[in-house]
């Protein structure tokens, strides 16, 4: 059997070398980072473009900033969407002015005086003037008649990322919108997406257990990180957010160097390199944006929260770790493996199977890759099964791990999990594009996940055991149960 | 090192203060957006960007039937070094006794979790998790399927797990216990969505709460399978003829087939089953109001989409582009766009053998219902004729369609996949190949006439607090159901 696992690992760590190879870096004068990978089986692509700002980078008050740019990205820019665009600049801008001094007032807790009730009817009277002066919706029908599929975009703590999948022969449309879009977003219609993006925040949070819980978490695992709220934002913060507060977070973080493009499919480096020095190559040079400044305070007991929710039972605990690209980040890995693969992982065998607690074990990092962040562990138990029960057997398999070696057959199931993931996480054209582009804009390494394999191959029993040992205990644990 | 000194560097690691990474110093002037005018080498029109429709040959698998009558589907790529190997049987959950509902399902569970061939659960998924292979299964309406995705690596080894998976199961009686009541767990946890809620509520309107499109396991039918029923449903499903057997990725044709061919020879037995699929009951417009305590409501309006095979399919398929897309529909642009009532307004629809559903939904504040049905009822009232589809919309909807075609031929996977799904269900074999001109030929009239069925018997489901969402009456008789479990 042995001879058999060893060679399929072998042909997967070759396998992820090879691609190595096939990746083509273009580097823009204005730092913008662009990765290749030709994959000529079907005429079509995928791009994405990402940007290395997210829920991280806002401020208490701001919450759901990042977000809700990412929105404002699809709005269109002087060239898409305009009717006129010189009758369109000065109304823009009496929206923002009004808007903004709405804002404000909202923020005050004084949008009901009569003050902020006239502000309000001229500013609804000024987007309905806006309104005639544009089409909103130009930049997602261009790509969509164009046969674009999974148009799409998405906000994370860490990054805001825009993709779209589109045959072969549009690959000068989309670098040409993506790049207007970085170069000069039109802020069209801010006040009505944000109310979207409160529903948003009522569908994604308020309504569904697993979000409410989650925001819970994090609140209780984090002091002062800027992982401590969720990146949809707060609802206060949505309700009083400005347009000039939109624009400053634009400036500040969407510049070329602090942004990655990628390509995979049927399409060439020849052919990209000429039309990046057309589009993205056009974006000035604009300093980098620092990261988050912020220092969490060290946890001196567990924490503890009870999240009371109209649905049925569920648990967290979670506990803090370093982010990646560290070490101990991918001993965590082989943790989360050894723990919840399929039905032979540990706290499965222990808590479905044999135990029969629990309907499904789920074991992640979140909220996060680019802090330091959380190994969570989630259970929705049977019915009737206490969650102080189920917290016990779980404490139980972890102290296992803590005083006990894992076996070497687990650990080269968990090589071998990590080396067939990767090649069905990267065999699609998106799957790829995805994965290289994550590594360059949070660790500024595409070969990040190429490399994973062969770190897990390197990590021993003895480590795994001494990383359980010194992150599996109480006062490094945050508890979050659910219920009626 | 005692604990409570690990315990002390573990938090002096976790304070180190100040997370954040270095960053290569970047000279440049900050920018502002209000002076962010477009480049002047970027200053252009990008839809004069638009090249004529691509111009490529559609890739198929190939076909070989086995003397037992099995079929096998082959299609290779050698970019990834994994194969995907499928088992598709034209059995499912449409055959499920009405008394015995979720049998398709948890026998389809049992193949891949009970044991199989000389493997106990336990040695079976030792095997093939150390392997990293990833077995799976469910059943649809018309078929049930079994999966194992592997490293090509262990194609020749694990090949045989594969047949045991399909062939020999061993239908373990503690593990089939396990998995019932995974089943009644996963049922009692459908409540908690309400957003899943909506989907089943209007499913049951729409079809009938006990046809066989409509209805759904509940636990008292999944408690009353038992492992006798769960291998007679085996016996008499999972046979040879009708099966297809579906091979994509990295693999070599001859070596394949000389180790599958023997795998599967003496798989016997199979018989189409027989299934009366009667004409869906006429639709009259009412509202039912589901009550959940929630702060936004949900809510999907229904009626029939179109049969298989049925002329309607091309113009029902772009007149739900104009209604419900992304960015260009007109639920999306008035419900969302204009009025910010909802993050998403969208329509869907879908084919069955006799009809399919057509949906359309948006999820917005209780007190907001009113004014977004408003809206929608209008829209879909007005699409069949006041206000029919324009050249324009139509010429939108079709460009989407035949351009975005090419992707139904990305990854061998979903080619091979589609085409035996086509087959299985009956499908002509031109299919694919006259799809675009179908679309193309569609003129505005004839998607604005198919659309006329889109506002009848709308089934309007409405899943919040009943005390916020005001009066709905006008939108048609209003009913109330609170558990949708019990609709029926």
């Amino acid at each position: 059997m042995r001879w058999l696992c060893l060679a399929g690992l072998l042909a997967s760590s070759a396998y992820a070398e090879g691609l190595a190879d096939r990746v083509r870096e273009i580097t823009l004068a204005n730092g913008m980072v662009w990765l290749v990978v030709e994959r000529p089986e079907a005429p079509v692509f995928t791009g994405f473009v990402r940007v290395r700002v997210g829920g991280a980078d806002e401020t208490p008050g701001a919450t759901g900033l990042a977000h809700l740019f990412e929105h404002m990205a699809f709005k269109g820019t002087p060239a898409l969407g305009a009717k006129d665009w010189a009758a369109e600049q000065p109304v823009l801008a009496d929206v923002q002015r009004v808007g903004d001094a709405l804002a404000s007032l909202q923020r005050a807790g004084k949008a009901g005086t009569p003050e902020g009730q006239a502000l309000a009817a001229e500013l609804a009277t000024l987007q309905k003037k806006h309104g005639a002066l544009f089409d909103e919706n130009a930049l997602a029908r261009l790509y969509q008649v164009n046969g674009g599929v999974g148009l799409n975009a998405t906000t994370d703590k860490d990054m805001t990322s825009y993709f779209v999948s589109l045959p072969r022969n549009r690959l000068e449309l989309w670098l040409t919108v993506e790049a207007q879009r970085f170069a000069a977003p039109v802020l069209r219609d801010f006040y009505t997406e944000r109310s979207v993006v409160q529903e948003e925040r009522l569908r994604s949070i308020e309504t569904n257990p697993s979000g409410a819980m989650y925001e819970e978490l994090m609140q209780v695992a984090f002091v002062s990180s800027p992982y401590r709220w969720p990146t949809v934002g707060y609802a206060g913060d949505l309700k009083a957010m400005s347009m000039s507060e939109a624009r400053a977070f634009f400036d500040r973080h969407y510049v070329a160097s602090n942004a990655v493009g990628c390509v995979v499919g049927d399409v060439s480096a020849a052919e990209l390199k000429p039309l990046l020095e057309r589009t993205f190559g056009l974006l000035p040079l604009a300093p980098r944006p620092e990261g988050p400044r912020f220092s969490e305070p060290p946890s001196r007991a567990q924490r503890r929260s009870e999240v009371k929710f109209d649905a049925a039972p569920r648990l967290m605990i979670a506990f803090r770790k370093p982010a990646p690209p560290s070490r101990e980040d991918m001993v965590f890995d082989v943790l989360q493996l050894l723990l919840s693969e399929g039905n032979t992982g540990r706290l499965q065998q222990r808590l479905v199977f044999k135990d029969r607690l629990a309907q499904g074990v789920g074991v992640f990092t979140g909220p996060g890759l680019r802090l330091d962040n959380l190994f969570i562990v989630s259970v929705t138990p049977l019915a009737g099964v206490k969650l102080e029960q189920l917290e016990a057997a779980i404490w139980d398999e972890l102290s296992k791990l803590s005083s006990e070696p894992a076996t070497d057959a687990e650990l080269q199931k968990v090589r071998n999990r990590v080396s067939a993931d990767l090649a069905r996480a990267i065999e699609s054209n998106s799957g790829l594009a995805s994965a290289l582009s994550r590594a360059q804009t949070l660790y500024g390494d595409w070969r990040y996940p190429l490399e994973r394999p062969k770190v897990i191959e390197s990590i021993g029993a003895a480590e795994v055991q001494a990383t359980a040992k010194r992150y599996f205990v109480k006062e490094n644990s945050v508890i979050v149960g659910l219920s009626r | 090192m005692r604990r409570g000194e690990v315990v002390l560097l573990m938090f002096l690691g976790c304070a180190t203060p100040v997370v954040t990474r270095p960053q290569p110093p970047l000279e440049g002037t900050p920018t502002k957006t209000a002076l962010r005018q477009l480049p002047a080498g970027l200053d252009v029109d990008p839809t004069s960007l638009t090249p004529p429709p691509l111009d490529f040959a559609l890739k198929q698998p190939e076909i070989v039937t086995l003397p037992n009558g099995v079929q096998i589907y082959l299609l290779e790529d050698h970019t990834t070094p994994l194969v995907l190997l499928r088992a598709l049987v034209p059995v499912g959950s449409a055959d499920d006794r009405a008394d015995k509902l979720g049998l398709a399902s948890i026998t389809a569970t049992m193949l891949t979790e009970g044991g199989a061939g000389a493997r106990t659960p336990e040695q079976l998924e030792q095997l093939l998790e150390f392997q990293a292979a990833d077995a799976s299964s469910g059943a649809a309406d018309e078929f049930s399927t079994v999966s194992l995705s592997l490293r090509a690596a262990d194609l020749a080894a694990l090949l045989p797990v594969f047949a045991d998976l399909v062939q020999r199961p061993r239908f373990d009686e503690k593990r089939f216990e396990v998995v019932v009541g995974r089943f009644l767990e996963s049922m009692r946890r459908r409540e908690d969505r309400p957003d899943g809620v909506a989907a089943r509520a209007l499913s049951k309107a729409v079809f009938g709460p006990t046809s066989v499109l409509g209805r759904e396991p509940i636990a008292a039918t999944v408690k009353a399978i038992t492992l006798a029923d769960v291998k007679a449903f085996y016996a008499s499903a999972w046979a040879a003829k009708g099966a297809r057997l579906i091979v994509t990725g990295d693999f070599d044709r001859a070596a394949l087939l000389k180790a599958l061919t023997p795998a599967f020879a003496s798989w016997k037995g199979g018989a189409a089953p027989t299934r009366s699929w009667p004409a869906p009951s006429p639709l009259t417009r009412r509202v039912i109001v589901v009550p959940r305590q929630i702060a936004q409501a949900k809510v999907r309006i229904g009626t029939f989409g179109y049969g298989r095979g049925s002329p309607k399919e091309f113009p029902l398929r772009l007149a739900n582009t104009a209604l419900g897309t992304f960015g260009v529909g007109r639920l999306y642009r008035e419900i969302r766009d204009e009025r910010g009532l909802a993050y998403s307004a969208f329509s869907s629809i879908s084919t069955g053998p006799t009809t399919g559903l057509f949906t359309a939904g948006f999820d917005t504040k209780p007190e907001q219902v009113g004014e977004a049905l408003d809206v929608a009822t209008r829209i879909l009232g007005e699409v069949g004729g006041a206000a029919p589809i324009s050249a324009a919309e139509l010429r939108i909807a079709s460009d989407m369609a035949t351009n975005a075609f090419a992707f139904r031929f990305e990854g061998v996977a979903r080619i091979a996949w589609e085409r035996a799904t086509f087959d299985l269900v009956g499908y002509p074999s031109d299919y694919l190949t006259t799809w675009r001109a179908k679309i193309s030929a569609v003129d505005p009239a004839t998607a604005t006439e198919a659309a006329r069925q889109l506002s009848e018997g709308l089934q309007i489901i409405v899943v919040g607090p009943p005390e916020k969402l005001g009066d709905l009456s006008r939108f048609g008789p209003v009913s109330t159901i609170t558990d949708v479990e019990q609709f029926r």
